[in-house]
This record gives C-alpha cells, sequence and structure tokens, in this order.
C-alpha cells in the first residue's frame, strides 16, 4: 500500500494520455434524488446505490426496476450450505447489469451470515469484515465490472463496516426447503477506508445454489 | 492489427496501479498491448476455458460453457457445435485416432465429479465415446466433501506410452490416468496422484520433456516429474504473477519454448520461458481493446505454435469474461503479434 501510494504522483504525471472516462461518475438518467436515502425504499423491485467503491463513484437510482432506462438483467441469488440434518442459508447475492452512460456494467452486491434462515424480519445486521459472522452479522461484498475507453474496471472490495437491514426475505420452499424464487430487500450502508456507500434494493431472486 | 509496446512500463503499470491498487512491481516486467484479431459468438453462459484444435485444413476452438457444456466454434469464431452435457468446466483434447475420430476431447465434469469424453470426428464434430463418463478419482477414493472435492481442472498429455488424462479437485489432488482403449471401449488406468497446497485449476502437461505444469491459483505453479517429484517454479508475488488467481495454461512449442499463464487478478496473460532449472519471466500480455473488445479477467486459455490460416506463428485463445451484450467468450490473438511486442 505504501509502496502504491508513493507510485501514484508519479502515474498521475505519466497518464495525461489515458482516456478520463473510467473514473468518470456512473450517474443513471433522470435522477430524482439529490441525497442517499436513509432507509429501505419498500416492496418495489429496485436498486439504487450511491457513494464511492473503489474510486469509482457511483449515483446509480432505479427506484423502480420495471421503469429503469438500460436493464439487461436483475436478478437474486440464495446459496446454501449443507450441515447434518438441513441446510444453512449463508449468502445471498445482489446482482445487476445495465446499460449506464453507454457502457455495459455489471454490479454485484453479496451480503453473508452464518444462517439468515435465523433472523427475525426486519433484521438489523452489523457489517463485519469476517466471513459467515454468527448472529446480528453479515459481511458485505460488491463488485464492479466494466470495460470503458479500452480500460477495465473490476473491482471486488469486502471487509465493510456499517449496518445492513434485512427488511424482507421471501420464497417458495422446494422439498428440501431451499428457496430459489421469491424476494429480498434490505438497506445497507458501508464505510471502509474513506469510502462509503448506500443501498437500497428489492430484488427478485432467481435461483439458488448449494455450497459444496 | 498493430502491436503496441511499452518499453518503459510506465505507463500501463500506473493503469494497473490505479484501477487494480497494485503496487509498482509490474513496472519493471516488459508488457505488450494486442488486439483480438477475432472472437467467439458470445455465450449468456458462463466461458471458461478453450482446446484448440490445431488442424491447418480445419482449425477448431473448443470452448466450455461453465453452465452448459461445450461449444465448437471455427476460427472466425462462429459457432459449429454446441454439446449440452451439463457444467463441464475445463476441457483438453489430444490427437487420438483409435476410436475413429480425429482426437479425443475431454473434460471435467462438476455435477457429478466426472469425466466426460468426446471424439472428435474428421468433420469436426463431437460425438460422446462409449463409454462417455467416468469417475474423476480412483477406485476406492471417496469424495467426502472435505479431503477430495469439487473436480476442477483438466488436461491431456502424450508421454513414451500414450495418452493421459489429468483431472485436478479443489481440495488439491491432481489424478493422472492412461487413456487406453479396451475391445473398442474407452478406458482410463489410474497411474499417479500429485498434490498442491491449495486450490488448483489451470494445468497443462509437457508432451517434450514429460513434465506437468499445475496452477495452484493463490500459490503460483508446480510442476510435477512423472516419479512425483515436485517443484514450485513461480508463485504469486512474482513479477509475472503478481496477484491470484493463477488460471489457465499452455506451452508454445517455439525455440525456446514458452509457457503461457492466465493471471487473472490482473486481466493478463504471463510468458514463461521454459528452462531446464524452471520457468524464467519473460512478460506481460495485455489484449486491450481493438475493433473487437479487450480481454477482461481472464480464466482458461490454450495456446498452439502450428501455423493456422491467420496466425503464422501460432494462435493464443483466451477466455473473456466481459463480452459485449453481457455475455463472456473466446478471444483469438496472434501468437506473432505477441512474439514481436515481448522481442521472443
Amino acid at each position: 500500500m505504501r509502496r502504491f501510494a508513493l507510485a501514484l504522483p508519479l502515474c498521475l504525471i505519466a497518464l495525461p494520455a489515458l482516456p478520463q472516462s473510467a473514473a468518470d461518475p456512473v450517474v443513471t438518467t433522470n435522477n430524482a434524488m439529490t441525497a442517499a436515502p436513509g432507509e429501505w425504499l419498500g416492496e418495489t423491485p429496485h436498486f439504487v446505490l450511491m457513494g464511492t467503491v473503489s474510486g469509482q463513484v457511483l449515483d446509480i437510482q432505479m427506484p423502480d426496476i420495471a421503469a429503469a432506462e438500460g436493464v439487461a438483467s436483475f436478478a437474486g441469488k440464495r446459496e446454501y450450505r449443507q450441515k447434518e440434518g438441513g441446510f444453512d442459508y449463508i449468502d445471498f447475492e445482489v446482482a445487476l447489469e445495465a446499460v449506464i452512460g453507454g457502457v455495459e456494467r455489471k454490479f454485484e452486491v453479496e451480503f453473508e451470515n452464518a444462517d439468515f434462515a435465523s433472523q427475525t424480519l426486519p433484521a438489523t445486521l452489523a457489517l463485519d469484515a469476517s466471513e459467515f459472522p454468527e448472529g446480528a452479522r453479515s459481511n458485505a461484498e460488491i463488485e464492479l465490472e466494466w470495460e470503458v475507453g479500452g480500460q477495465t474496471v473490476n473491482a471486488e472490495v469486502a471487509g465493510w463496516a456499517g449496518e445492513f437491514v434485512l427488511a424482507k426475505d421471501e420464497g417458495t420452499p422446494d422439498d428440501m426447503g431451499l428457496s430459489g424464487d421469491g424476494m429480498i430487500g434490505g438497506f445497507a450502508k458501508a464505510e471502509l477506508n474513506g469510502e462509503t456507500w448506500v443501498l437500497s434494493f428489492t430484488v427478485p431472486v432467481a435461483e439458488y445454489e448449494i455450497d459444496d | 492489427m498493430k502491436s503496441t509496446t511499452d518499453p518503459t512500463g510506465w505507463r500501463l503499470a500506473c493503469l494497473m496501479a490505479v484501477l487494480h491498487g497494485l503496487p509498482a512491481a509490474a513496472e519493471t516486467v516488459p508488457e505488450t498491448l494486442v488486439t483480438a484479431l477475432a472472437e467467439t459468438q458470445g455465450t449468456e453462459g458462463d466461458a471458461d476455458d478453450p482446446a484448440i484444435w490445431a488442424d491447418p485444413v480445419r482449425p477448431l476452438v473448443i470452448g466450455t460453457d461453465k453452465q452448459a457444456g461445450l461449444r465448437v466454434y471455427d476460427l472466425s469464431g462462429s459457432l459449429l457445435q454446441e454439446v449440452q452435457d451439463g457444467a463441464l468446466n475445463n476441457v483438453d483434447l489430444r490427437a487420438f485416432d483409435r476410436l475413429g475420430g480425429v482426437a479425443l476431447v475431454g473434460a471435467t465434469k462438476r455435477e457429478n465429479d466426472s469425466l466426460v469424453f468426446y471424439s472428435l470426428g474428421a468433420d469436426g464434430r463431437l460425438v460422446a465415446t462409449s463409454p462417455a463418463l467416468f469417475p474423476a478419482t480412483f477406485p476406492g477414493v471417496v469424495i467426502d466433501g472435505t479431503l477430495v472435492d469439487d473436480v476442477y481442472g483438466f488436461a491431456m498429455g502424450l508421454d513414451k506410452d500414450g495418452p493421459l488424462a489429468i483431472a485436478n479437485f479443489k481440495t488439491g489432488q491432481v489424478y493422472v490416468w492412461r487413456i487406453a482403449v479396451t475391445e473398442g471401449q474407452l478406458a482410463l488406468q489410474p497411474l499417479r496422484v500429485h498434490q498442491v497446497p491449495s486450490q488448483p485449476e489451470g494445468m497443462v502437461f509437457d508432451d517434450v520433456t514429460g513434465l506437468l505444469y499445475v496452477g495452484e491459483e493463490d500459490g503460483g505453479i508446480w510442476r510435477f516429474a512423472a516419479d512425483g517429484a515436485a517443484m514450485q517454479v513461480a508463485r504469486v508475488g512474482d513479477p509475472c504473477l503478481p496477484r491470484d488467481d493463477v488460471e489457465g495454461m499452455a506451452i508454445h512449442n517455439g525455440t525456446p519454448r514458452h509457457l503461457v499463464v492466465s493471471a487473472q487478478g490482473i486481466d493478463r496473460a504471463a510468458i514463461f520461458e521454459i528452462t531446464a532449472d524452471g520457468l524464467v519471466c519473460k512478460g506481460l500480455v495485455d489484449v486491450a481493446a481493438g475493433k473487437i473488445d479487450g480481454v477482461t479477467e481472464t480464466d482458461g486459455l490454450d495456446l498452439t505454435s502450428v501455423a493456422l490460416p491467420g496466425y503464422p506463428a501460432g494462435l493464443l485463445v483466451m477466455m473473456d469474461d466481459q463480452n459485449e451484450g453481457f455475455t463472456s467468450n473466446f478471444k483469438l490473438m496472434s501468437w506473432a503479434e505477441i512474439a514481436a511486442g515481448l522481442g521472443l
């Protein structure tokens, strides 16, 4: 990290010819919110992500996915881990693929807990860097992927601190008790190394997988 | 398609540092920018690993789709055949005429920890062998969810006694079989087991030396001899592999010979010269956007030194995770351009 910090000023001098577009803020069109939400925005499928992740400034406002421009896919996935006599519900991810600012972009936000099924909703969980934390804690990881101007943005950042409210989590259990449908909704505010973001989402679940 | 080299390394080293948070170690490694000459049709599934059938008359790229099976392309990238056969992860092939075809193609099948084989016909079509499905472990080995679990990488080889099939597990075991044909039926005869400390995937068997290279995703590259002798020949953190994961690998049989390794964490191919003592880092290849988009988060790759139409010194094929239309696919690059860019 120290070497990186020392190298950066030299890089800024040496990079005048690079396109700036990879560093441009990622902003959806027709944004109506002037401030980040302070709570979950409700049952309507939505994805609102505002803040900074890995240097990328994000102002993504899709308060109604059905009405949002450029959405290619928006889906959630639950992940279960087998244990003796059943499964723990250890993880879910929210994945958005959308064209924003003329660029195809992928966003994935993943939350972990020792067993989300043990939570009583709405559940307020402290964001925690440990994997699959027990109790009222959750790990959060956010991933950004796109190419712009010949440059690649490919960030996976975990270890956030903050808070996650799991507001909604409903599905139809199959014969093993696992749900690959329904909806998950929640609100998170996170901080790490001076970067912060806020997320509100309600996502339709399209599948589940069993962690083997 | 012009190859742009960066002799100072500054521009790309800095770009890497900005985009990936890397230390400046890469600045000391020669790097070349190339562009893809062709790309395969994208899949909405999950492309992973390619294998090249280097027939100058009917060259093919056979790629896995981790959600669907195998896809067969010509060098223009057009899809010729889809084999819907489940979660096939890695694929490899060797020339093989004992089952009526011209090559034997094998893959790891994740959903039931097995190996699956196809015969490639002279018409370029894949047909399942008889039998087609084999357990990915030796007899008596139990896939128990802990000590041995989750078949992953796959390679084939050819030594003095014939063709080999090689599969690894996420738990680090590497199983090697002799491929045989008994009464017209494909058969696998257990030979040996190697072990790496943590999750492997990419592998390549060096048909010239009889050595097996195994990528340990977070650790580096191991080299195994047939007698089991193991040597770590590269480490994650080395100049050519500044970040994990180590993914696909293949060999270019020029003079000197080179091992090409997918360095997923920096979206590049790492080029090593193969020496008697091990590997020497020679540079990095960045497949940048040109008429075709660049390579990102590369996973599997394959390489041939056979001259093919449009690829006079050989062909490098790399998986691209971020292709147009939210798909993934394989990009095709000229080895001549890479060799010129790095002065190989």
